[in-house]
């Protein structure tokens, strides 16, 4: 813990709060946030410490099991999409080269789809569970970051040291074990704090283009109802708006500080440098 | 040459998919040709025979042959849902899309590196961290939210800029600053990592030990390299945005090509979604090979 | 430091919040220039060439002129000056003399005999007419004389006030409808199209020779904002003088309360329902349907998903203040009794409190199109409601597209369906006439081109039968209510809501709006008189 430095610990501690509400959200029974609970735009008060919605709705309690859905659908989103692109995009840049034409222009084509399609098509023909949503989004994200990771482990793999080993006979996978890990490693974070808070957007910004299912509970869901309902225009967005932009502003913020501080620690040169 | 023949295989891949895809979504152009309630009194006859009068009831190769024949003779056809030429309606959208997408691309790159380059530096400091807590809180903004509370506040509440449209140079400043704002987190934080293993390099350590002076040794030393990865997202990025953003487009109701591509998508008009998607399909091939063909040149020793 | 950010974020916010006070200006009774706001783009304007109904439909009336026009619950005079009739069948139309179109030429009979030539040969078009019902169509002099196959009451609201006028000598040339550029869009009416390109939009301009007098607006502009938040925020700006949007429930009350700001409102047509699937078991027994039905509160649907913005639903359907008219009848919800038919029909509570019915668990996925928003708060209501008798609802949002696929494909019922339950509406043409209404309902698939449960009852069919022979205003009524009876009895599927109509404009820019049932503030009327 100590080794990660103040950034790090505050990160940790927020995404742990995060992480706990989250976690009491799924726990909530499954009427939470759906049942009726009071007046319709009802503001807050006792049994509503956040209000309700214009259903008369928790908005507290949709802003837990919400924070279960963006939370969840954040990190195994930027999990797969960080695995997967640092395997592909090092394949690329160390693997054979027809290897490395190959998954360069095959991002090249998933670049070019028009991705929109692609979620109507998802939807219409597979559905809109938890599931389907953190796959599609994967298929969509991986390319980029393979990208970028590509060329940092281009960069990486013609430093001196890897080159004068590589020319000794030292097996590329054992180069890549040896040396690979640090020296990617950094470029990995903000690929996955990047790629978690994307997920997070992308899932809001779908259900603001009429894409997403606005009745499943998410932050992006309560923002896309907060528009409907014009509430930036009415005092309620203290306590209707404010909240699930905060939890996604500080969920990331979490991430990047916790991100940061691990870049360093996996990176102990970086406490030489002038500064 | 094998480059020349593997972006070509990419093209056509890609033109075989702009073909498909639209041509797979639910429903069909025919909602083009009257409401609902006026096409469920067409005959099967009738309906097949508007279908064959614009193109899109015939055989998938026979049209898929035409797409490709006016693919190469520029010739893209005609607009199902407004008779014009595709070629127009797109020529009218594109100079639009590449001025606020040019604009926005200049702005945040130049200042997110420049950012990222000082975060990396004065990371210790406070400076540097107030810098990075800002891009990151800016870059988790959704860009719909954002550039809706820019027309509340600026537009309605403020009256100093207009809400919507194209048009004058004030028409620009909100839908920009949004793109600006939403970008910058990603260069800045990319710019500033790519800074951060920069430093910690070899040859930089080496430099330092040989006692450069500080200045210099991240003029000469660090920035090029640093920058190398950079390049390779700005021109990528070049190459989404000139397909239009079709969230700050739609907002803004300002008349670009993401605009014209949702309404495309929406109105399954084929022959515009394929226009469309063309144009996208040959900026993005046109700058991954330029980011192709320039990283060795920037980057000597990535040349094997 | 880092926190800074979050405090800008919440000080942009307050200040979005806040809000100062414009004075108010005296409302305009004639402008220079009004600026509408529509939500996509409309095509060249002509009657084959817009993209919807409403507002497309209203934009080509200003340009294109009908015969009669929509007063009331009733006809009025326009391009033809009276309607003559003894037996609904054959209709003499005098025409209004000295009427020119916008380019010069005159207005004459053969002009209108052209149009339902024209309207005949060509059936794809948001605003061409179905004239099929028009056996032939004669020309003497300065009238024009109409022959019905059946005789039909209803013809003159139906096709004569709807059924736009072109001009024979622009028209005849052209063969692709579809493509017809703004050099077709030529009409009788108030407006002009002057300009049209996606950028700027539309431009009407007033047409001085209106045979209805000087318009009292000069230039309607016509602009694309696709966002529904933008067009508000720009009406609030005083950018746009009015928003073709129905105003959210949610959001009326803010809007109202600025100086400047006006909502015209009143009656919609427009119909929201729980739309069974009469082939799938068990919504093809009329019992289930029913007790289904009776478990739905339509009362509160509109009081929240509407807040008061709408007419509880008539089970028989029909809107109570439609021209069709007949009585509306009670609404039908009683949880007790919905919960007394369904165990008198076997369904058993089983695990969960989910009732079997037949061997299987009565769960149910009801699809809704998920940018309706009004739409997918009553599904997740009536999700609620039926948990309360035992009943399982899984709410699935779609695209319109998508729902359209499974609900209706290809907008034709011969083709099937593929669905439990959905959430569904009519366009408020459905509502005006009884000849319409019945397509909801009829077996025949023919006939019953918008039957989408694929409902199907001897009984109906034979009040359908009646209907459709009756020759006069009065009988008609008469056989519309009595077939209204049927419906609630039957429930093909159970009308939900008709949601007002209430739309913004800015008092200062012009507020010469009027409403007319069926068309709302978006007509000739609202120009001129």
């Amino acid at each position: 813990m100590r080794a990660l430095g103040r950034q790090g610990r505050t990160g940790l501690a927020l995404l742990a709060v995060i992480t706990a509400a989250a976690v009491y959200g799924l726990l909530l029974p499954d009427s939470a946030g759906t049942a009726r609970i009071g007046e319709p735009y009802a503001p807050p008060g006792p049994g509503l410490p956040l209000g309700a919605d214009d259903l008369g709705r928790s908005l507290l309690d949709q802003l837990l099991v919400g924070a279960a859905t963006s939370l969840g659908l954040g990190f195994l989103v930027a999990l797969v999409v960080t695995a997967l692109a640092a395997v592909i995009g090092g394949a690329a840049a160390i693997g054979p080269r027809w290897l490395s034409s190959l998954i360069m222009r095959s991002i090249d084509v998933m670049l070019i789809l028009p991705e929109l399609i692609l979620f109507i098509l998802a939807a219409a023909f597979l559905g809109q569970s938890f599931g389907i949503r953190v796959a599609i989004l994967v298929v969509l994200m991986w390319p980029v970051p393979a990208r970028v990771l590509r060329a940092g482990m281009l960069t990486a793999w013609s430093r001196g040291h890897l080159e004068v080993a590589r020319a000794m006979g030292a097996p590329r996978w054992w180069l890549l074990l040896r040396h690979g890990s640090y020296l990617i490693g950094p470029l990995l974070i903000p690929v996955f704090v990047r790629a978690a808070m994307r997920a997070i957007l992308y899932d809001a910004t779908l259900s603001f283009l009429g894409l997403g299912d606005p009745t499943a509970p998410s932050w992006g869901t309560t923002l896309y109802w907060v528009q409907v309902n014009g509430v930036f225009l009415s005092e309620a967005w203290v306590w209707w708006a404010l909240p699930p932009g905060l939890a996604i502003t500080l969920s990331v913020l979490a991430l990047a500080l916790i991100g940061t501080a691990v870049e360093e620690r996996l990176n102990p040169a970086l406490k030489e440098v002038p500064a | 040459m094998r480059r020349i023949l593997e972006y070509g295989a990419v093209v056509v891949i890609a033109l075989l998919l702009n073909f498909l895809l639209p041509r797979a979504l639910p429903g069909g152009p025919m909602k083009l040709f009257g409401s609902p309630e006026a096409l469920s009194r067409l005959t099967e006859a009738e309906r097949a025979q508007i279908a064959q009068q614009y193109g899109f009831g015939r055989p998938l190769p026979e049209q898929f042959a035409d797409y490709l024949t006016g693919v190469f003779t520029l010739d893209l056809g005609t607009s199902l849902s407004d008779g014009r030429p595709v070629a127009e309606a797109i020529g009218e959208a594109l100079p639009w899309t590449l001025l606020l997408v040019g604009t926005s691309i200049v702005i945040t790159c130049v200042l997110g590196v420049a950012l990222g380059v000082l975060g990396a530096l004065r990371r210790r400091r406070g400076g540097g961290a107030g810098l990075l807590g800002t891009a990151i809180v800016l870059d988790s903004l959704p860009a719909f939210w954002l550039g809706m509370l820019l027309i509340v506040v600026f537009g309605v509440q403020l009256n100093v800029l207009p809400t919507y449209g194209a048009g004058t140079l004030a028409h620009l400043v909100l839908p920009v600053t949004t793109l600006v704002v939403t970008g910058l987190g990603y260069f800045f934080l990319y710019t500033r990592s790519s800074m951060l293993t920069v430093l910690t390099s070899e040859p930089v350590q080496h430099a330092h030990a040989r006692g450069v002076p500080y200045g210099r040794l991240v003029r000469r030393h660090a920035l090029r390299p640093a920058l190398l990865p950079v390049h390779t997202i700005v021109l990528m990025e070049i190459g989404f945005l000139a397909g239009g953003s079709i969230v700050i487009e739609t907002v803004f109701a300002y008349p670009g090509l993401g605009r014209l591509t949702f309404g495309a998508i929406s109105a399954r008009d084929y022959p515009l979604m394929q226009g469309a998607f063309l144009v996208l399909t040959l900026m993005v091939v046109a700058m991954n090979a330029i980011a192709d063909a320039t990283y060795p040149l920037l980057d000597p020793r990535a040349r094997q | 430091m880092k926190y800074s950010a979050v405090l800008v974020f919440a000080l942009v916010a307050t200040l979005a919040a806040c809000s100062g006070a414009p004075a108010q200006r005296p409302a305009a009774q004639a402008a220079k220039t009004v600026t509408i706001a529509i939500s996509s783009d409309e095509g060249t304007l002509t009657p084959f060439t817009n993209e919807s109904g409403y507002p497309g439909d209203n934009l080509v009336k200003l340009i294109f002129d009908t015969l009669l026009v929509q007063k009331g619950e009733s006809v009025a005079p326009s391009l033809a000056t009276a309607v003559e009739t003894t037996d609904n069948k054959v209709f003499r139309l005098p025409l209004r003399t000295g009427v020119t179109w916008q380019d010069g030429r005159p207005f004459t009979a053969a002009d209108v005999v052209f149009s339902v030539e024209f309207y005949r040969e060509n059936l794809s078009g948001d605003s061409a007419i179905d004239v099929r019902p028009i056996r032939t169509v004669k020309a003497d002099g300065d009238a024009v004389t109409m022959t019905l196959a059946a005789p039909d009451p209803e013809f003159p609201l139906r096709i004569l006030s709807d059924m736009a006028m072109l001009p024979k000598h622009l028209w005849e040339s052209v063969t692709k409808v579809n493509e017809a550029g703004t050099d077709k869009a030529i009409g009788t009416g108030p407006f002009r199209l002057t300009a049209y390109d996606k950028e700027r939009g539309y431009t009407l301009t007033a047409n001085p020779g209106y045979f209805g007098g000087k318009p009292k607006v000069d230039t309607v502009k016509v602009n694309v904002i696709p966002q529904e938040t933008t067009q508000f925020a720009a009406l609030r700006t005083g950018e746009v003088s009015l928003s073709v949007r129905n105003v959210p429930p949610q959001q009326r009350a803010s809007l109202q309360s600025q100086p400047n700001i006006g909502i015209a409102e009143g009656t919609e047509f427009a119909s929201t329902m729980l739309q069974f699937n009469t082939t799938r078991p068990p919504f093809d027994r009329a019992e289930v349907r029913r007790a289904l039905a009776k478990a739905v509160d339509v009362r509160d649907l509109v009081k929240t998903a509407l807040l008061g913005q709408g007419t509880p639903g008539n089970p028989g359907f029909v809107h109570p203040e439609s021209p069709v008219g007949g009585p509306a009848l009670p609404p039908l919800f009683d949880v007790e009794a919905a919960k007394r038919e369904l165990d008198a029909l076997g369904a058993k509570p089983g695990p969960g409190g989910v009732r079997t019915l037949d061997g299987k668990p009565m769960s149910y996925e009801l699809l809704v199109q998920s940018t309706s928003t009004d739409r997918l708060r009553s599904a997740e209501l009536i999700r609620d409601m039926l948990k309360n008798v035992g009943v399982e609802i899984k709410v699935t949002s779609l695209d319109p597209d998508s729902l359209d696929t499974k609900v209706w494909p290809d907008y034709d019922v011969k083709k099937g369906r593929n669905y439990d339950l959905t959430m569904w509406g009519w366009s408020a043409p459905v509502m005006q006439t009884s000849s319409q209404i019945v397509s909801l309902f009829d077996s025949d698939p023919e006939d019953g081109n918008l039957n989408i449960g694929g409902f199907a009852d001897a009984g109906v069919d034979k009040a359908i039968d009646e209907l459709k022979a009756t020759t006069t205003p009065e009988k008609r009524a008469e056989a519309a209510a009595a077939l209204q009876q049927k419906i609630a009895e039957q429930l093909p599927f159970l009308t939900l809501y008709y949601r007002n109509g209430a739309y913004a404009y800015r008092k200062d820019a012009y507020a010469g709006w009027t409403w007319q049932n069926g068309l709302g503030v978006l007509h000739s009327g609202s120009f001129v008189g």
